[in-house]
């Protein structure tokens, strides 16, 4: 029997980071897939990054992972959102190439030594003694494996609706994968059903642009990679279309016959991504809403309709578009549809992303109850990563709430689960000033060094960028404006200027005569860190009593049944969602601070 | 193991409700120092061997609050293995009150449910099944408690609290789309009248003008709560009137009967002498400066014009004031004078000396008095303890008569440390407020809002974080 150190089931996103990591970090690799010409595919929108998500692909870059590197070199339009607010919320956002993108990346991983891509399916799990062995595959039989990393997005029992009719896939054109879920209920796994959509895709020529508001890219165009020193740089407009009243009573008379509200979708559906249905229903009140015009990219004169999701039959979609200016005359090339899948709920996995039952087994990605490209990327970096260290005999990486979003995702998957899909928010997280997407490098590159996927000299490179900045601001410390420009701040240090909410970096240079050689991203940074300095302070007193409880490991052996003192109700939240720590155990819905000190009275009951 | 407790924690460790004797525990690595800041005695608590007792007072600002016994206990020789100290107190919940308020401001924190016990534990002094029954005793009272922590919060004041707390949730969800959702929360006029554009229920206000409005609520409770503690924790009163009218023969009389709780040695000082006296209600009054009622008759005369001087400071300070007339004379220009400066404040008037006969007619005071103005009027005779009783409910109904008028919107909170978190919101509002005015980032206000909604939160008992975002999606479009 052919045996790899690490098999990893699915080439989405999650698969693809997944399959690299542990590839880059020595170990042997077969990245099996249904169809192995969507490798990295993008299923639905044609973009990358956004707020939080943005934040996430930079988080993936600084420790190593592929995707930053990729949507900058397959981009064709980039920008920053949130100019205007804070350095710790904006987030960078491209357009990507799709087909440009996926073929990057394939070639990514055809090229990595140690990975072998392989399109079968994965019919079942083998598993001995609760440990993974391997799979076994519909055209290669059995495969071994030390570790195996089961990323299947919405392939797993996928069925989709379009208005009266279903029928099996995993994404249009795609078969599902329903042996597989099989497999895991056999082994025990609970598999729970959510639901998403997408909207219909349309013919570029039918569309009248010159109705539309036209949207560009960014100059210059924000990157994405701390690595890559290229940027594809911006090549197409997005258009703004408008709803009308007469497109809302087109979808308004039609409701019964959406896949949504004809009562064929069980599964749960996302409240921040919803169809246009759902937008109709649950804001009446409000005459219109917005379809960004997305182009699929440059190599087709498809556009995705994005705003725009729905489970309406055929007709209906075509009739309500062609209620809106710009899009009389439209022609849908793929029609919008809704999609519903197995998840498996994620309160089963460490914070490693294995799973608690089975030991050499960790899930990522859609599997897990996430949505969204960079969240499904930022698990499989994290579960390839771990399945190597275990696969060397390593401990484990477990990220943080305080160092990345990525940790913030990861701990709120294991701690509470899903309700709904999940996607990334900057409110998800109790530290978002110290999270902002521009310090991913400083946070996370250590990491990165250490597993071997970032290289000696970009990490000697971050650290002399981070030396640069503190040199700055030292010399603003001590520096004060002279002459005529320091009127009325005399005695005021650049430094206790910039710390001003109306002062910026660039007026201590115009205004306050600042001479200075640091790059613009740098003084981003600087002024980021200045301004935000005494709110950091007062977020962590705020949360020292949390993070203390997070240092506190909870034994993997504990049986929360057997901790005397703890009311029935809270020793069965414990026991579904296992927490490693007791910050994870406070953050678990329904426990209270009393539990929390039965539970570190017993806990250091056990070492004694 | 766990990591270390690096802050020194604070209870009141007997059964609540009045008994002879109540205890103030404080335990940690600052308690000595703590106890330093907030006692009188013979010697400091730091230079106190461990386990000694040494007789002192508790003082705050310069009032004495309570003659205790203080008991230092150091590491690791004590209950919980940290540094102990331990305050024996008069009995009285307001008296054990207000130690712990001043201990608390002296730097110790107050101790959460099962502290004491959990640090016994950590530091050895208690073996497993020990702490655990106690934990477990702990865990059923804490539920207990969450129950009772609202009843400590009087009258509608939850629902005002839970008001304020929504209306702040909702400019923070507010200020999280827009920072979240910067395609779907378009333009800042979206923003400002989410309700009405997008979400079920509409506002005129924007976030800045309702973030006044919560703030100026927040101003009144705050000052409602100021005024109502002052009434009701220690008002001052004042006895006043002409020499020889049996100003200190009431005092006397009315401490008498009641147990001193804290005084001054009578006779041995002529400056300040505090005297408390619990009324009937239970509140605590405090008869401030009242010179003169413990001075000797041969010193009287050449004392006398300082005395009276006193007086009318005291008088000046006081919330409340105790007129005392000669029931047996009638009204002489003194009396009038007394009348005229002091009979349109709340006062209540005492007829003294009623066994001497009545010269003096009611009609003859009241005539006095301005239309309008009235007060309790009491007839005593002060040598017998004849209409003691009678002054003290009295003056109970006048200062219940006293508190504040609470604001429609606005209520009292029962405790300190309710108290404490509407301080620790209005100073996040305000702070996110300036942020506002002052063109600062958004995210800035988003945390300030964010420690008030903890305050809020903390204040009403809610453990369970709520979900901004399930504010956010049931108010805004989202989904680009």
């Amino acid at each position: 029997m052919k045996s790899y150190d690490v098999l990893v089931v699915g080439a989405g996103h999650a698969g693809c980071e997944a399959a690299l990591a542990a590839a880059r970090m020595g170990c042997s690799v077969l990245l099996v897939t249904l169809n192995a010409d969507k490798v990295a595919a993008m299923s639905c929108n044609p973009a990358i990054g956004g707020i939080g998500k943005g934040h996430i692909v930079r988080e993936i870059d600084a420790l190593g992972g592929e995707m930053a590197k990729v949507i900058d070199q397959t981009g064709i339009q980039f920008r920053l959102l949130n100019r205007r607010k804070g350095p710790a919320v904006r987030g960078p956002r491209a357009q990507a190439d799709k087909a440009d993108y996926s073929r990057r990346f394939k070639q990514v991983i055809e090229s990595q030594e140690g990975l072998d891509l392989a399109q079968d399916e994965v019919l079942s799990l083998i598993v001995a003694s609760d440990c993974i062995m391997g799979v076994r595959c519909l055209f290669r039989g059995e495969i071994g494996a030390k570790a195996v990393i089961l990323s299947a997005g919405t392939f797993l029992a996928g069925m989709m609706h379009v208005g009266t009719e279903s029928f099996a896939g995993g994404r249009l054109g795609d078969p599902s994968s329903n042996e597989l879920a099989d497999s895991l209920r056999r082994l025990g796994f609970e598999l729970l059903r959510l639901k998403t959509g997408t909207p219909p895709r349309l013919a570029g020529p039918t569309i009248d642009f010159d109705k539309l508001i036209a949207q560009s890219g960014d100059e210059p165009p924000p990157k994405f990679s701390f690595v890559f020193p290229g940027i594809n740089g911006n090549q197409v407009k997005c258009h703004l279309a408008k709803t009308t009243p007469l497109c809302h009573k087109i979808i308004a008379e039609n409701l019964e016959r959406s896949a949504l509200y004809s009562g064929k979708i069980s599964g749960v559906g996302i409240r921040y991504c919803p169809s246009i249905e759902d937008k109709i229903k649950k804001f009446p009140q409000r005459e219109a809403h917005h379809i960004f015009i997305e182009p699929e990219g440059l190599s087709t004169s498809e556009y995705y309709a994005n705003g725009f999701a729905t489970s309406l039959p055929f007709e209906v979609q075509k009739a309500m578009l062609r209620a809106v200016p710009g899009l009389e005359e439209v022609r849908i090339t793929r029609p919008g549809y809704a999609i519903e899948y197995d998840f498996i709920q994620p309160t089963h996995l460490h914070p490693t992303l294995e799973t608690r039952r089975i030991s050499g087994l960790f899930l990522a990605g859609q599997t897990n109850g996430t949505s969204g490209y960079e969240e499904a990327a930022g698990q499989g970096l994290v579960a390839g990563i771990n399945a190597a260290l275990k696969v060397r005999g390593e401990p484990p990486f477990v990220i943080t709430r305080r160092e990345a979003y990525i940790g913030v995702m990861i701990d709120d998957l294991t701690t509470t689960g899903c309700k709904e899909p999940y996607r990334m928010f900057t409110a998800r997280s109790e530290h978002r000033l110290l999270l902002a997407a521009d310090t991913a490098d400083v946070r996370l590159m250590g990491y990165g060094h250490r597993f071997g996927l970032i290289s000696d000299e970009v990490f000697a490179d971050m650290r002399r960028r981070q030396e640069t900045r503190a040199g700055e601001m030292q010399s603003l410390s001590s520096a004060r404006p002279e002459g005529e420009s320091a009127r009325g701040f005399a005695s005021t240090s650049f430094l206790e200027l910039l710390r001003r909410p109306e002062i910026h970096y660039k007026d201590l240079v115009e205004r306050f005569g600042l001479e200075t050689e640091l790059s613009q991203a740098d003084r981003d940074i600087v002024e980021m860190l200045v301004k935000y300095e005494g709110y950091i302070k007062r977020e962590e007193a705020r949360l020292a009593n949390s993070e203390r409880l997070d240092k506190v490991k909870v034994p993997r052996d504990l049986d929360f049944g057997k901790v005397p003192g703890l009311r029935a109700e809270i020793k069965q939240r414990l026991t579904e969602s296992q927490p490693a720590t007791l910050g994870a155990a406070r953050r678990i819905p329904g426990v209270t601070p009393a539990a929390i000190s039965v539970l570190s009275i017993h806990i250091a009951g056990r070492g004694h | 193991m766990l990591p270390e407790d690096k802050d020194t924690i604070a209870a009141i460790s007997t059964a609540p409700g009045v008994a002879a004797i109540g205890m103030v525990r404080l335990s940690g690595p600052d308690a000595i120092a703590v106890a330093d800041r907030v006692f009188v005695g013979s010697k400091s608590p730091s230079e106190m061997t461990h386990s000694t007792v040494q007789f002192g007072r508790i003082a705050q600002d310069g009032s004495v609050l309570d003659k205790v016994m203080l008991t230092v206990l150091r590491s690791p020789s004590s209950y919980t293995g940290e540094d102990v100290v331990e305050i024996s107190c008069h009995g009285s919940p307001l008296v054990l009150k207000d130690v712990l308020t001043a201990v608390i401001g002296a730097g110790a924190r107050l101790a959460t449910g099962g502290e004491f016990t959990r640090r016994a534990f950590l530091h050895g002094k208690m073996d497993l099944c020990q702490a655990e029954a106690v934990m477990e005793l702990l865990s059923a009272e804490t539920e207990e408690a969450k129950r009772v922590a609202l009843s400590q919060v009087q009258g509608g004041t939850s629902e005002v609290v839970e008001q304020l707390r929504a209306q702040v949730l909702r400019i923070k969800a507010g200020l999280d789309a827009s920072i979240d959702f910067p395609e779907d929360i378009v333009d800042e006029a979206q923003m400002n009248y989410a309700g009405a554009t997008d979400g079920a229920s509409s506002t005129d206000a924007s976030p800045r003008g309702s973030l006044s409005e919560t703030l100026r609520r927040l101003d009144a409770m705050i000052g409602a709560f100021a005024q109502s503690q002052q009434l009701q924790k220690s008002p001052k009163v004042a006895i006043i009137g002409k020499t020889n009218v049996g100003k200190s023969t009431i005092l006397n009389s009315l401490l008498c009967e009641e147990r001193v709780i804290t005084s001054e040695s009578p006779g041995t000082t002529r400056d300040r002498i505090d005297a408390d006296l619990a009324l009937p209600s239970g509140r605590r009054v405090r008869f401030s400066d009242t010179a003169g009622v413990h001075i000797q008759k041969d010193e009287k005369d050449e004392l006398d014009g300082k005395a009276r001087s006193k007086m009318e400071q005291a008088a000046e300070g006081a919330d409340a004031r105790v007129m005392v007339f000669d029931a047996s004379s009638p009204l002489e220009s003194e009396d009038k004078e007394l009348l005229e400066r002091w009979g349109g404040s709340p006062a209540v008037v005492v007829m003294n000396k009623i066994d001497l006969g009545e010269c003096l007619k009611v009609h003859d005071l009241q005539a006095e008095f301005e239309a309008g103005a009235e007060a309790a009027l009491v007839r005593t005779c002060a040598t017998s303890g004849l209409g003691m009783d009678d002054l003290k409910a009295a003056l109970d109904e006048l200062l219940d008569a006293l508190l504040p008028e609470i604001p429609s919107d606005a209520c009292v909170v029962g405790t300190v440390r309710n108290d404490g978190l509407l301080r620790k919101a209005r100073d996040a509002i305000s702070h996110a407020i300036g942020g506002f005015d002052g063109q600062a980032w958004p995210e800035f206000a988003s945390l300030d809002l964010g420690e008030a909604i903890d305050a809020f939160d903390e204040l009403l008992g809610i453990e369970v974080r709520v979900d901004i975002l399930d504010e956010i999606f049931s108010r805004f479009c989202i989904g680009k």
